[in-house]
């Protein structure tokens, strides 16, 4: 492992008047492959220049394994950056390319082109280590790019949404190949993106971002099933949601007295009753039948159906709301079109929060528009 | 009828391209073709004798060889102080911000958009104040005064093309400051640099207009064309002026040879 | 500037700015300020100062020619020289041994003359400090003539660069957005070398259309109003109009190279696109075109306006002493003739005043910025 654990300490940035980032404590665990994810404009990038050196703190340190980074600059920091434009350089060919660091550093030229060749046999590209970047393929330049950050050793990689230019299927393997590359190297690795998919899959752990403040530090699956404020609920995955006031909190449940009846569902840390509240409910929990076996369940009638493979969508409404559902094709057999339907959900498979931001997730909103 | 009218007005538009071109060139063939008259003072419409004598006269001209070396030794400080001018504009403008480099630029471009003769004296004026008298120097300073600005704008031009992670990326990687510039910025701003450089000596090399206030005693090959001209009307002055077209016309041809094959 | 230093290094920054510092300083504005300064200091001439002044250029001058004499062997053909001395009979002469040990000893005579003389002229200048404060009278003591000499000049480069506005619009729109690939290609070649060819050269190929016999005449001789043979000719050198046509000729192609740059950006397109909805020629021009390459045409006036108004080669070729001087020839004897340098600076930054308020009502006109006019 040789790795190094990356510190926050009270960081804040700020641009003129416009704050970026909020002062911000974060630990990212050495040999860790942490992502930080969120809208754009949240302050990740930020954190992320940050931390190569680019951009100064307005207050508070970073710290790198032992050493404190104030006052280093970007280039005798131990991180390595990939951009998100990838940056390489295009007068130089592949094995150039990866060689830069080293070169810059003062290598000398046999060892530079042993170490560059290894390096190219990492992120499989023998063969092509005499081709200029412009002859090469989106995923080879991804690599190229990844060879050339890892050539100069660095403790912690650095991340800048890289893979947003590849197509959908390249995107997906190349997370598998990022994700083995982090495993055999044991760097830290600091992965900044907006794509929910790429977080959740690759991180051990990820930090959601919203308006220059992290709202929830976890792993994949707590940030998916335990969301600790409405933004994360809204921006990771898909939820319904319901919104109403606390009227009962009993044994770690509340009951949200909201506009389509009376529903309970977990309780969120400091929840009060009378308070303005949200409650969370993810499609796939939801199960529709005609007649509801418990009385966690509000009656709705189908709008549409979308069979989508594996999953069947079942968009409906509720008064002037909109719920989706999503049904695994068995339990999607026996639902009959005509008849009135309800929906029911676990207390245990739905929170409910006190109410605040929510993600915006571009028309899938909670308002039905009919 | 639409493409009817549009023909007809493209009809005339090429016929006033063609009287253009011709008027363009007219003078400059009737140049050419006098030089190879034995007729002087040189003529085309008192044609006497096909001939080349007055080619070989150009090599009994010490003077004007002279002068022309005067150029040469003009253009070889100007050339690189124009570049090295030029593009530490060009750095300091693309990446410095606010409303002072508004002003720096203006400055910076005001040469080029200031009469050529008033350049020459301005520098002549200053000059004495420190006892230099009008010479090549003065020259060579008047001249980069003005080229430097068109290096400065064709190197801006390409560093604002410049994806400016390059740089943050080569940084990040370990480089300093200088084997960045070295490794990464001036390989990028190559042809710019290339080509500003040729533009300079282009520059410097015809310019009349600042070095006949500039130069005083002394002479270039455009000065001395000049005077000489002025004085009289011979063929070995056409002769010369064989010479620059001819010059100028296999540059051009090979260039726009070479952009149509890039193509 | 931190943006810079993070990337480029104290070192290099430094030097970059020293280099920019030094152009800008020495190069533009602290000639300009001293050219302005002695403008501002009215000279009375034939004072005690300005005639040692005046001897010592002329030393100074018949020093040079000595010098480029003994290393080059003395011209034959001093034509286009200012050079006393070269009246004396030997000029033509290769030089013997004896001829440079008298030339050398010439040269080391003069040297003493202008070292006691630069001696006098700091005197003088010490006590004249004292004796000239600044005034404007070399502004206003133009004389009517040439008062009238500015503003025919001003004159003749607005209509040059009307003349060229006009002309070169269709001709880069022709280049621009009327011609396929290779025609263009063909057309910009057939521009560009005119262009790119000496402009004395082009000025001097004029000669022949202009001489006695040359062509104008020998037409006008075929059609029966001139005879070549008994020199009834018209000497055209005479006429201001040679003077404006060769300015045209001379200066034109600065116009179509930046309208052409600016044109060549537009999106044909948008051209296409106006016609389908119905727009007639000149409203697509007026509407689509013309704003479009509003910094190109104020490029192009601007260039052909400073250049024409400043041009010394052409009236100094054309008119061969047949005409009236020009307003840029008389610059050149203030300064080379008759040595009046502080007049010859008020003239000269009256020069600069005229294109600078030029430029700046160019830019109000098309309401372009300083920045856009860089291509």
């Amino acid at each position: 492992m040789r790795g190094k654990e990356v510190v926050l300490d009270k960081v804040s940035a700020k641009f003129g008047d416009f704050t970026a980032v909020n002062p911000t404590d974060l630990v990212v665990n050495a040999g860790e492959f942490f992502s930080i994810l969120g809208p754009s404009g949240c302050g990740k990038t930020t954190i992320l220049r940050m931390i190569s050196g680019f951009l100064n703190p307005a207050s508070g340190s970073i710290r790198i394994g032992e050493d404190i980074m104030t006052g280093v600059p970007a280039n005798q920091r131990p991180t390595a950056l990939i951009f998100q434009n990838l940056a390489l350089f295009p007068y130089m060919s592949v094995w150039e390319n990866i060689a830069f660091g080293l070169e810059a550093r003062g290598v000398g030229k046999t060892e530079r082109r042993k170490r560059a060749m290894e390096l190219i046999e990492l992120v499989a590209l023998s063969g092509e280590e005499m081709k200029k970047i412009d002859e090469l393929s989106g995923g080879q330049r991804q690599r190229v790019a990844v060879a050339r950050a890892l050539a100069v050793e660095p403790a912690v990689l650095l991340l800048d949404e890289p893979l947003s230019a590849l197509d959908l299927k390249l995107r997906q393997h190349m997370r598998a190949e990022l994700r083995q590359i982090q495993r055999m190297t044991g760097v830290t690795f600091i992965y900044i993106t907006h794509d929910q998919g790429e977080a959740l899959t690759m991180s051990d752990r990820v930090a959601v971002m919203n308006h220059g403040r992290i709202e929830q530090i976890d792993t994949s699956d707590r940030i998916y099933d335990h969301p600790s404020t409405p933004f994360v609920a809204s921006f990771v995955g898909e939820n319904n949601i319901l919104r109403g006031r606390v009227t009962a909190i009993e044994n770690g449940i509340a009951t949200l007295e909201s506009e389509l009846g009376s529903l309970r569902g977990r309780k969120a840390p400091e929840l009060a009753v009378g308070v303005d509240a949200m409650l969370f409910v993810r499609p796939e929990v939801l199960k529709i039948s005609e007649q509801p076996q418990s009385d966690n369940s509000v009656a709705v009638k189908p709008v549409r159906r979308d069979m989508e493979g594996a999953f069947v969508n079942w968009v409906l409404s509720a008064g002037k709301r909109s719920l989706v559902a999503h049904l695994t094709k068995a339990a999607d057999a026996g639902i009959d079109h005509d008849r009135s339907l309800h929906i029911e959900f676990a207390v245990d498979d739905a929170i409910v929060m006190a109410s605040g931001e929510l993600a915006d997730t571009g028309g899938q909103d909670d308002e039905a528009s009919d | 009828m639409k493409t009817e009218t549009m023909s007809r007005s493209d009809v005339m538009l090429n016929v006033f391209i063609g009287m253009f071109v011709m008027f363009m060139f007219l003078p400059l063939m009737l140049m050419v073709m006098a030089a190879f008259n034995s007729a002087s003072p040189p003529s085309v419409t008192d044609w006497q004798e096909l001939t080349l004598a007055w080619f070989p006269r150009l090599a009994e001209e010490d003077r004007l060889i002279g002068c022309l070396q005067n150029s040469f030794r003009i253009a070889v400080f100007v050339v690189p102080a124009s570049v090295l001018l030029g593009l530490s504009a060009a750095i300091l403008l693309t990446r410095l911000e606010g409303r002072a480099t508004n002003v720096l630029y203006a400055f910076l471009i005001s040469p080029m958009l200031t009469p050529g003769i008033v350049l020459g004296i301005a520098t002549i004026v200053f000059w004495r104040n420190f006892g230099v008298a009008a010479d090549l120097f003065t020259t060579i300073l008047a001249q980069t005064a003005f080229i430097a600005s068109f290096p400065m704008l064709i190197i801006m031009a390409r560093l604002q093309r410049q994806d400016r992670f390059q740089e943050e990326a080569a940084l990040d990687l370990g480089a300093s400051p200088f084997f960045l510039f070295r490794r990464i910025t001036l390989p990028f701003l190559l042809p710019a640099i290339v080509s500003s450089a040729a533009l300079a000596f282009l520059m410097s090399f015809e310019n009349y207009n600042t070095t006949v206030f500039s130069i005083g005693g002394s002479c270039t090959l455009t000065t001395e064309i000049a005077a000489q001209a002025r004085k009289a009307h011979t063929p070995v002055i056409n002769a010369l002026g064989v010479i620059f077209v001819a010059v100028t016309l296999m540059f051009s041809v090979i260039y726009t040879l070479r952009k149509q094959w890039e193509k | 500037m931190k943006h810079l230093i993070e990337i480029y290094g104290w070192p290099l920054t430094t030097f970059f700015s020293a280099c920019v510092g030094l152009w800008l300083a020495i190069l533009i504005v602290a000639p300009q300020f001293f050219m302005a300064e002695l403008s501002l200091r009215f000279e009375d001439r034939g004072d005690r100062l300005t005639q040692t002044v005046n001897d010592l250029d002329v030393l100074y001058r018949h020093k040079g020619t000595m010098e480029y004499d003994l290393e080059h062997g003395p011209a034959c053909n001093t034509m286009g020289m200012i050079n006393p001395m070269m009246t004396d009979d030997s000029s033509c002469a290769q030089l013997g041994v004896e001829g440079k040990l008298r030339l050398e000893q010439q040269i080391l005579e003069t040297e003493d003359l202008i070292q006691s003389l630069l001696v006098e002229e700091q005197n003088l200048k010490e006590i004249k400090a004292q004796q000239y404060p600044y005034s404007v009278k070399n502004y206003t003591a133009m004389t009517g003539l040439h008062a009238w000499t500015l503003t025919k000049t001003v004159v003749f480069a607005l209509t040059v660069t009307l003349i060229a506005l006009a002309a070169c619009y269709p001709v880069a729109y022709a280049l621009a957005l009327r011609s396929g690939p290779v025609k263009t290609a063909i057309l910009f070649t057939a521009l560009f070398v005119p262009y790119a060819v000496n402009e004395l050269m082009r000025i001097y190929a004029w000669l022949t259309v202009f001489d006695l016999h040359g062509l104008l005449n020998t037409l006008l001789a075929i059609v029966g109003f001139a005879a070549l043979a008994s020199d009834e000719v018209i000497v055209w050198y005479r006429f201001p109009g040679t003077v404006l046509v060769v300015l045209v000729y001379t200066y034109i192609l600065f116009m179509v190279f930046p309208i052409y740059n600016t044109m060549a950006t537009l999106d044909p397109n948008q051209v296409e696109a106006a016609r389908d909805l119905g727009a007639k020629t000149w409203r697509i021009h007026w509407r689509i075109i013309i704003p479009h390459t509003k910094p190109g045409i104020a490029v192009g006036c601007i260039m052909t306006f400073m250049l024409a108004a400043g041009s010394f080669s052409v009236p100094h070729i054309i008119t061969r002493g047949l005409q009236p001087k020009w307003f840029t020839q008389l610059i050149y004897d203030k300064f080379f003739e008759s040595s009046n340098w502080n007049l010859g600076s008020a003239y000269s930054f009256t020069l600069l005043l005229i294109c600078i308020l030029f430029i700046l009502a160019i830019m109000a006109i098309f309401g372009v910025k300083l920045r856009q006019l860089a291509r």
